[in-house]
C-alpha cells in the first residue's frame, strides 16, 4: 500500500509505524529525558500530535536500536527498563464499544461486560510483554544492542512453559512469538463470545454459563508479575522493571482502567506505567486508577517556538537546511524602520492609509496623538511603545482591508491572504511547536520552492501556509466524536446541542476577527478566551476533539486565575485575520452566545430535494 | 464460480445478475417465491417492487423507526395498496425477525425464490441480511436476489458540518478483536464531503485504497472525483480502483482479491463503505467470506445526515446468492444455466470450499461472463 502520506495529521501518526521508523528522524524533547530517566509512574498529557506516542514508542528497545543519532547513547546508558508498549486506539475501542452496546441493563449484563473488557484489555498487555521478551532475546541480537539477552532455546522453552499457565496457555507453548499469537487468539476469541453474549435472547442462565469461561478467567496482575519474575531470573536480572507503555489510555474501556488501577494498588517495584492521554477527556479516565498521584508530563506548546530547541531542530531536519532563516525570508508584521514615524517612513504611510478609511482607527489615533505629529508622539518613550505595539494590529487592518477592496464588492476569498505571516519567525509561531504542524508546514514549503533555488518567496510561503491551514480547516467540517465508551452509551449533558467542532472554532474564530477589525481599535485585542463554561458535557468533548486536533490550545490557568485559558491555534490567524499574538482574554460564554452554536444550518444544492427531519440513511 | 461461506456440508455461493433497465424487466422470469423491501422515504425504495410488476405472496416492507417525512408516509401507503405487508421489526430486531422469515419461507418451500431490495435499507440492516444468510442452517436451499437500484443523479450537496460517528457495521461485521498494528482501508466514496477524509482521519488509518463508483451517469464519476480531491489529489494520493455500480459482481471479485492479498500480507481489512449502497452490500459479503478477519465500518453524520428524497436512475442491478446443502442440485432446471466464469473470488481462508458449481440454479438475472469489461455502464 502506499507509504503515510495523508495529510498534517495522520500523516505524521507515530501511531501506526514501527518503533523503526518513528526512530528515523526522531528528535528528542526535552520531556523524553523526562520519562528516560525513571521507572516510577508518569502520565503523559497532551493534544494529538504533540507527539505522546512518539515519546513512549522511542522507549522501546527497537526504537533505540534503529536511533542512529548522537542523543541514542545516553538513551543507552540511562533508560534503566524494559518497555511494553500497548496501543488502545480508536478502532480498537470501537471494535469493542460495537460488541458491549449490547451488554447493558441488568448487572449480569454489566458484570460481563466489565469482565470482557479486564480480560481484553489483559490479553493485549501479555501480548506486548510477550512481543517485547521476544525482541530481547532474538537470535540475531547481539550485546551491543540494546537491552538484548543471551537466552538459550531450551531455557527459553523452559520459561514459556513456566508461565503458560498463568497465561492460560497451551503447556506446550515454546516460543515468545508462540505466546503473543497465542494471547491474540485469545482476544480473538474474547471478541466472538462476546458477539455471542451481546447477541438478542441470550438467557441468564445462558450468559452466567459465558462468565464462566476460561477465557474471562485470565489475572492480569498475576499473569505479568510471574512472567518478569520468571524472565528476570533466567536472564540474571533479577529486579530490573518493566514498564508498561500505554498510549492512548481514554480509548480503554472504565473496566480496564479500573484493572489498572487494582493491579497498581498489588504494587510490584518490578512492574511500573508510563501512560498517555489526550487533555480534557474529563475526569472518566481516572476513575478507579491511581492516576491522579502520579507525575504528570504536560506535554504543551511552547511558548515561544522560535526559542524551542526541539522546534528549531525538528524544522532544520525537515527542511533539510541548516539556515532556514536564510531560506524562509520575510518580514511578515514587521517592516524597515520599524521604529521610524517620520513623515516619509513606512509606518507613518501606513497609519495615514489606515486612517483614511476606519474610523475606529481614526479615533485611537487622535486619542494618542493629542493633537502632535506623529513624529512628535513617537519622541515620548512611552507614546512610541504603545504605536509599536499597535503597528501590527495596524498593518493586519490595512492589510485585509486591501484585499477586501480588491474583492470589488463581493466577499473576500478566505483563500486570498496577505504575505503577513510569512517569514522563519512568524512561521515557527505558527506551527505551535507540534511535529505535525512542523511536518505539513515543511513539506508544504519545499513544495513551493522553486527547483534549485535556495529561497522560498513571502508569496509562496503565503501559498503554503495557505494551503495547510485550509486543508485541516477544511477537515473540521466532519470530525469523529464518539460519546460512548466500553459499551456505555453517554448522552452528555449540554446546552449547546448543536455545537460540532467547526462551529466552534468557527464561532471563536469570527468573534475574534470582529474584534480585531470591527471594534475600537485599540492594541490589546483579545485572542484568547477564559475557560468560564463548566459541567457542559458536550461543550468538553467538542473543545477536547478541537485540542486534540492541536485547533484550539488549552494554557494551564495560573495559580490565582480561576479559568484556565484556551485559544486558536496560530495556524488559523490567516483564516481568521488575526494577529500571531496571544492577546487578552474573553469569555467563553459570551462568546458562545452566537446562535451559530444553537441552531444548525442546513442547506442542499438547487439540484436536490432534502427532507426537513432528522434522518439516518447510512 | 465462487463461495461465499462454503463447507463440506453446504455451498454458498454469488452469482452475478444482470443488470436491467426497470421498465424493461420481465414480470414472468422474474417471479419470486417472496420479496423483501424497505418502507423508505426516498421515493426510490418502491422501484424495484414496482418494476417487478406481481407481487409475489410472500412480500413485506420493512419500516424504519426514525425520518419519517411526508414521503415516507406515502411510501407506506403505496406498500400497502399493493398487498405488500409491512413490519416494524426495525434496528436490532431486524437480524432475529428476518433470520426467522427466511426460514420459515425455506421450510414451505425449499429452493424458493426470494428478492431482497437493498436500495433504501441502511447500512446495519444490510449487514443483517449478509449475516442472516451467511449463518443459516446448513440444510436451508434457497436463492436470493440481492437487487439495487441506483439513485439519479443529483449534484452533491453541502453537508452543513458535523460530528461523525465511526463504529462497525455490525458486531458480526466488526472484525477480529485485536492488537491492530496495520490496518488497512478499503474506502468506497461516495460525493459526501470530508466524509471519506473524516472517517481515515477518525480511525487513524494512514493506508488507503479507494473505490470510486462509475454510475449510469457520467456526472456521479466526476462529482465523487472534485469531492474527494483532497483524498486522492496533491500529496494524500491514495491509489484508486474504479467499479461499476451496475456490475456489483465485479465489485466483489475485485474487493475480495484485494482483501486476501492483505490478510496474506498480514495487513488488516478494515472497510468502508461510503457512497453507493451497493458497495456497503459487496463489501459485507466479502467481509463474510472472510469473516472474521474483515471489519466493515459505517461513518454517519446520524441525525444531522440530509435525508435526501432520492429517485431512481430506472436500473436495477444485483448479485445472486445461493444456499444449499453441498452435491445437492437445487432443482432440474438448474442445468438450464451455465455456471458464470469470472475470475474466482478468493476461498476462503478458514474454512474448506465445496467443489465448484457444475450446475448452479436457473435465473434469469444470471449471464456467462467473459470478463469485467464485455458490458460498460450506459451513459445517458
Amino acid at each position: 500500500m502506499n507509504d503515510p502520506n495523508d495529510g498534517p495529521y495522520s500523516r505524521y501518526n507515530a501511531r501506526r509505524s514501527t518503533p523503526a521508523q518513528v526512530a528515523r528522524d526522531f528528535v528528542p524533547p526535552d520531556h523524553y529525558w523526562e520519562l528516560r530517566e525513571t521507572v516510577q509512574p508518569q502520565l503523559v498529557i497532551g493534544p494529538r500530535g504533540i507527539g505522546k506516542t512518539t515519546l513512549l514508542k522511542m522507549l522501546l528497545p527497537e526504537a533505540i536500536d534503529a536511533w542512529d543519532k548522537r542523543e541514542a547513547a545516553d538513551a543507552r546508558r540511562q533508560i534503566a527498563y524494559t518497555g511494553v508498549f500497548v496501543a488502545a486506539d480508536k478502532m480498537w475501542a470501537g471494535q469493542f464499544d460495537q460488541l458491549a452496546e449490547p451488554l447493558h441493563g441488568d448487572s449480569l449484563r454489566i458484570d460481563a461486560r466489565d469482565a470482557f473488557a479486564r480480560a481484553a484489555f489483559a490479553y493485549m498487555a501479555l501480548a506486548a510483554f510477550a512481543d517485547a521478551a521476544a525482541y530481547r532475546c532474538r537470535p540475531d541480537g547481539d550485546e551491543r544492542q540494546f537491552r538484548w539477552v543471551n537466552l538459550e532455546v531450551a531455557e527459553s522453552e523452559r520459561l514459556v512453559g513456566a508461565v503458560a499457565p498463568a497465561w492460560l496457555a497451551h503447556p506446550a507453548t515454546a516460543t515468545f512469538r508462540d505466546l503473543a499469537e497465542q494471547m491474540q487468539s485469545k482476544l480473538a476469541a474474547l471478541g466472538e463470545l462476546m458477539e455471542e453474549a451481546g447477541s438478542p435472547g441470550m438467557r441468564t442462565q445462558q450468559m452466567r454459563k459465558i462468565l464462566r469461561e476460561r477465557v474471562l478467567r485470565i489475572k492480569f496482575f498475576t499473569a505479568a508479575v510471574r512472567f518478569i519474575d520468571a524472565f528476570n531470573r533466567a536472564v540474571g536480572q533479577q529486579e530490573a522493571p518493566w514498564v508498561l507503555l500505554i498510549d492512548e489510555f481514554e480509548f480503554l474501556p472504565p473496566a480496564a482502567r479500573g484493572l489498572l488501577g487494582e493491579s497498581f494498588q498489588g504494587h510490584d517495584p518490578r512492574l511500573s506505567y508510563k501512560i498517555s492521554l489526550a487533555p480534557y477527556t474529563g475526569t472518566a479516565p481516572f476513575k478507579g486508577t491511581p492516576l491522579d498521584d502520579w507525575e504528570k508530563i504536560e506535554l504543551s506548546p511552547p511558548q515561544n517556538p522560535s526559542e524551542d530547541p526541539f522546534t528549531v531542530k525538528l524544522f532544520e531536519d525537515q527542511l533539510s537546511s541548516s539556515r532556514p532563516d536564510k531560506m524562509l525570508k520575510g518580514k511578515g508584521f514587521d517592516r524597515e524602520g520599524k521604529d521610524s514615524y517620520g513623515p516619509t517612513s513606512r509606518n507613518a504611510q501606513d497609519i495615514g492609509k489606515l486612517a483614511a478609511f476606519d474610523p475606529n482607527f481614526r479615533r485611537w489615533l487622535e486619542r494618542v496623538l493629542g493633537g502632535s505629529t506623529l513624529a512628535e508622539t513617537a519622541k515620548n518613550p512611552k507614546r512610541r511603545k504603545e504605536l509599536s505595539k499597535a503597528m501590527p494590529l495596524v498593518r493586519l487592518r490595512l492589510e485585509y482591508q486591501k484585499l477586501r477592496a480588491g474583492a470589488q464588492g463581493t466577499r473576500r476569498s478566505r483563500h486570498a491572504v496577505p504575505v503577513l505571516y510569512t517569514g522563519l519567525r512568524n512561521i515557527y509561531a505558527m506551527s505551535e511547536g507540534n511535529p505535525r504542524w512542523i511536518k505539513a508546514l515543511s513539506h508544504a514549503l519545499l513544495e513551493e520552492r522553486p527547483r534549485d533555488a535556495r529561497t522560498i518567496s513571502p508569496a509562496a510561503q503565503t501559498r503554503a501556509i495557505t494551503e495547510v491551514a485550509f486543508k485541516v480547516y477544511e477537515k473540521l467540517k466532519a470530525v469523529n466524536i464518539d460519546t460512548s465508551s466500553g459499551g456505555e452509551v453517554v448522552s452528555p449533558y449540554t446546552e449547546y446541542p448543536d455545537l460540532t467542532p467547526k462551529r466552534l472554532l468557527d464561532t471563536l474564530g469570527d468573534y475574534l476577527k470582529v474584534q480585531t477589525h470591527d471594534r475600537a481599535f485599540s492594541p490589546d485585542v483579545p485572542g484568547a478566551f477564559e475557560k468560564d463554561v463548566r459541567d457542559d458535557e458536550w461543550l468538553e468533548e467538542v473543545l477536547n476533539s478541537l485540542v486534540f486536533l492541536g485547533a484550539i490550545v488549552v494554557e494551564k490557568r495560573g495559580r490565582h486565575a480561576e479559568h484556565d485559558t484556551i485559544r486558536l491555534a496560530r495556524m488559523w490567524a490567516p483564516i481568521f485575520e488575526l494577529l500571531l499574538r496571544r492577546g487578552q482574554p474573553r469569555s467563553l460564554k459570551s462568546a458562545l452566545r452566537h446562535p451559530r452554536v444553537r441552531s444548525p444550518v442546513k442547506r442542499s444544492s438547487p439540484g436536490q430535494e432534502t427532507l426537513d427531519v432528522g434522518g439516518d440513511n447510512a | 464460480m465462487s463461495a461465499l461461506v462454503s463447507d463440506r456440508q453446504r455451498r454458498v455461493s454469488i452469482f452475478p445478475w444482470k443488470a436491467q433497465r426497470l421498465s424493461e424487466l420481465d414480470g414472468e422470469a422474474h417471479s419470486y417465491d417472496a420479496l423483501l423491501a424497505s418502507v423508505g422515504y426516498e421515493p426510490r425504495c418502491r422501484a424495484i417492487t414496482k418494476g417487478l410488476g406481481t407481487v409475489p405472496t410472500e412480500a413485506v416492507a420493512v419500516e424504519f423507526e426514525h425520518t419519517r417525512p411526508s414521503s415516507y408516509d406515502e411510501s407506506l401507503q403505496w406498500f400497502a395498496d399493493q398487498g405488500v405487508r409491512t413490519s416494524r421489526e426495525w434496528a436490532e430486531l431486524f437480524l432475529p425477525w428476518f433470520r426467522g422469515w427466511l426460514l420459515k419461507i425455506a421450510a414451505s418451500q425449499p429452493g424458493a425464490r426470494i428478492a431482497v431490495d437493498i436500495s433504501s435499507m441502511n447500512r446495519p440492516r444490510i449487514a443483517a441480511v449478509v449475516q442472516a444468510l451467511a449463518e443459516l442452517p446448513m440444510d436451508v436451499r434457497i436463492s436470493v436476489d440481492l437487487l439495487y437500484a441506483p439513485s439519479r443523479f443529483s449534484p452533491p450537496h453541502e453537508h452543513p458540518d458535523g460530528v461523525l460517528t465511526l463504529r462497525p457495521v455490525s458486531s458480526y461485521l466488526g472484525g477480529q478483536l485485536g492488537t491492530q498494528t496495520s490496518p488497512v482501508a478499503l474506502i468506497g466514496l461516495g460525493y459526501e464531503p470530508h466524509k471519506a477524509n473524516a472517517a481515515l482521519e477518525g480511525l487513524e488509518i494512514r493506508s488507503a485504497l479507494a473505490y470510486v463508483p462509475v454510475g449510469p451517469h457520467r456526472d456521479f464519476r466526476d462529482a465523487v472525483l472534485k469531492t474527494n480531491r483532497g483524498l486522492l489529489g496533491g500529496p494524500e494520493q491514495h491509489p484508486t480502483v474504479n467499479y461499476e455500480v451496475l456490475d456489483p459482481f465485479d465489485c466483489i471479485a475485485r474487493l475480495d482479491g484485494r482483501v486476501h492479498a492483505l490478510l496474506g500480507n498480514g495487513d488488516v481489512p478494515a472497510i468502508i463503505p461510503l457512497g453507493p449502497k451497493i458497495f456497503a452490500l459487496c463489501a459485507c459479503l466479502v467481509a463474510a467470506i472472510h469473516h472474521p478477519r474483515v471489519s466493515v465500518w459505517r461513518a454517519s453524520f446520524d441525525k444531522e445526515e440530509l435525508p435526501i428524497k432520492r429517485l431512481d436512475e430506472g436500473w436495477v442491478c444485483g448479485v445472486t446468492v445461493t444456499l444449499a446443502p453441498a452435491f445437492a442440485p437445487m432443482d432440474d432446471s438448474e442445468s438450464q444455466a451455465a455456471p458464470a466464469s469470472v475470475p474466482a473470488v478468493s476461498e476462503p481462508a478458514t474454512r474448506s470450499l465445496a467443489p465448484t458449481h457444475d450446475k448452479p440454479p436457473a435465473r434469469p438475472g444470471a449471464v456467462r461472463r467473459r470478463g469485467a469489461a464485455h458490458r460498460r455502464a450506459p451513459d445517458h
